[in-house]
């Protein structure tokens, strides 16, 4: 495998001056290290190349900023992991939704005012805490697939108990399956 | 996937044929509908909670590498900016366990980014040079002379690594609560101490899972092959992954152990400590050496934590001690009474909701009578 040249801290202080050919030179240099660190956390999705353009755009308009021009890996690390939870966030905006949680949906289903206000606390309280686990980590944005990686078991394993939480729910939320 | 009940949970990863199917069958069938509509509403109440939980991710993850022992990578400012946010984050951990594991997670994304970055710049590892590249060796040397001269620079380095060892090991945090006040704050190890005020902990900022108490902590302390070590002006407590309560107060130091197992000793004493099991309680005055364990009833024992802690006493042993603690009736049937709870509640929530989460547990449901409640059991 071929060495990429280091990034000396010489390199680092002339981008953060404001030398166009350092600064290119250097995201050039980081480039590769992002792409890999992307790779790994997500595996192979089109959204990587956003991943890494959207990081190295932190590192460039952050450089200024930065006091010590031999920190420069801690730097692009957290900027990695800042734009990595922005992704993981960004899962629910935009996304196709059959319904909007917030609207009641366009089916032949109104349940009108007499529907009981759902106690989804209290709902959720009746989850197993691996259960409950599963589901907050999938509503900070993980993929269920990731979220078995995280807890050490299967994808299969993991949704196994979501399905058994969407029971669980079937049964304790007011009107969830009695009419028909 | 098949178009059912069994697809809604999942209906994201759909394709656009089953998903149309879907659509078509959700048109049809308002039960499925309902069941989908609720789902999602409860998928958007947790992301709520989420959000509101974790509002700046970016804090999330300065505080998930100082847990991970990579405080140095923050700035001063982060740092200053982390102690601010440090409270809600630690509330938001015990509101949501789920963000625990992103913590890890976030831990491994530091690790994954290291070896991507140690891959391309193999030089920071300290690589050997190939002998070609390596510059060659003046042809007069002086043997003696650059024996001396490594042994002198030997010595300089063993003495600025010990400066820098000793300056880094000798900083310590010093975390004071005052009195009245309640505190929760995770080590680096990722231990977790609730600090009952007035206490003072102190520790190394290079953690080394050696703490020095003062007042009166609750600790759930993390498995490792390094013991955990607390000490109090008047004894040394030892555990490998536990959960206990320390209280030093007046002249003497109290250990009450919920889970795992600690060793016990005086301060400064060499005989063999006494060794705790779970609901076993033991005392320590200054200088002198442990009394023998009692059994107690760990959550009176344990109130002044400020926690309702529960080690698998009955059902009927866990509503008298609620009854009493918060001066109503609570009934229980029968069938129920003997079922073990092992569990932890916050004191100040609702009597309710420690009601509800025990039913939950059960499998019982709770009924409010004018008096009290009653836990009976469903169906």
């Amino acid at each position: 495998m071929a060495r990429a040249p280091d990034i000396s801290a010489r390199l680092v202080a002339r981008a953060r001056q404001g030398e166009a050919e350092a600064q290119d030179l250097l995201l050039r240099r980081l480039e590769p290290v992002l792409r890999a660190f992307f790779f790994k956390r997500l595996g192979e999705v089109p959204e990587i190349d956003d991943l890494v353009q959207n990081t190295l755009l932190r590192v460039h308009t952050g450089l200024p900023d930065l006091k010590d021009d031999t920190r420069l890996r801690a730097f692009a690390m957290k900027a990695a992991l800042f734009e990595l939870q922005d992704f993981y966030r960004g899962r629910y905006h935009g996304r196709e939704q059959l319904f909007d949680p917030e609207q009641p949906p366009s089916v032949a289903d109104d349940p009108g005012e007499s529907e009981p206000r759902l106690d989804l606390e209290q709902a959720l309280q009746a989850l197993t805490p691996h259960a409950r686990r599963i589901l907050e980590l999938r509503a900070y944005g993980y993929r269920y697939q990731e979220i078995a990686r995280m807890l050490n078991t299967t994808e299969a394993a993991i949704k196994m108990q979501v399905k058994r939480a969407f029971e669980k729910m079937r049964q304790l939320l007011p009107g969830w399956s009695e009419k028909s | 996937m098949a178009a059912d009940f069994d697809a809604l949970p999942f209906r994201e990863e759909l394709s656009p044929e089953e998903r149309a199917a879907l659509q078509a069958l959700l048109q049809r069938e308002p039960t499925l509908a309902r069941a989908l509509r609720h789902w999602e509403t409860l998928q958007a109440h947790l992301r709520a909670r989420v959000e509101a939980a974790v509002p700046d991710r970016r804090l999330f993850v300065l505080y998930a590498l100082v847990r991970s022992g990579r405080e140095a990578l923050l700035t001063p400012e982060e740092r200053a900016e982390l102690e601010v946010a440090r409270p809600a984050l630690e509330r938001a951990l015990q509101a949501l366990p789920g963000l625990e594991t992103v913590a890890k997670d976030i831990a491994a994304a530091c690790d994954d980014f290291e070896e991507a970055w140690a891959m391309h710049f193999p030089s920071e590892r300290h690589r050997m040079r190939p002998a070609a590249e390596r510059r060659p060796r003046p042809l007069h040397r002086r043997p003696a002379y650059r024996w001396v001269v490594r042994v002198a620079l030997s010595g300089v380095i063993l003495a600025l690594v010990g400066i820098l060892w000793w300056q880094q090991t000798g900083q310590r945090v010093e975390w004071t609560v005052a009195n009245g006040a309640v505190e929760v704050r995770t080590l680096a190890d990722g231990s977790t101490v609730r600090l009952v005020g007035p206490a003072v902990l102190r520790y190394a900022v290079r953690f080394d899972r050696k703490v020095q108490l003062e007042g009166q902590a609750f600790l759930e302390v993390q498995p490792d092959t390094r013991p955990f070590v607390v000490e109090t002006p008047e004894a040394v407590v030892t555990v490998l992954g536990t959960r206990f309560g320390v209280r030093s107060v007046g002249g003497r130091t109290e250990v009450v152990l919920v889970e795992g197992r600690v060793a016990l000793n005086g301060r400064g004493r060499t005989n063999a400590p006494v060794v705790l099991t779970p609901g076993q309680r033991s005392l320590v005055a200054a200088g002198q050496t442990p009394e023998p364990p009692e059994p107690v009833r760990v959550p009176e024992a344990l109130r002044w934590t400020g926690l309702h802690i529960f080690d698998g006493m009955p059902l009927g042993e866990i509503t008298r001690y609620l009854s009493d603690f918060y001066g109503v009736s609570i009934m229980v049937e029968a069938s129920l009474a003997e079922e073990p709870i092992v569990g932890t509640f916050a004191q100040d929530q609702p009597l309710t909701e420690i009601l509800q989460a025990l039913a939950a547990t059960l499998g019982a449901r709770v009924e409010q009578l004018p008096d009290g409640y009653r836990l009976i059991p469903v169906g």
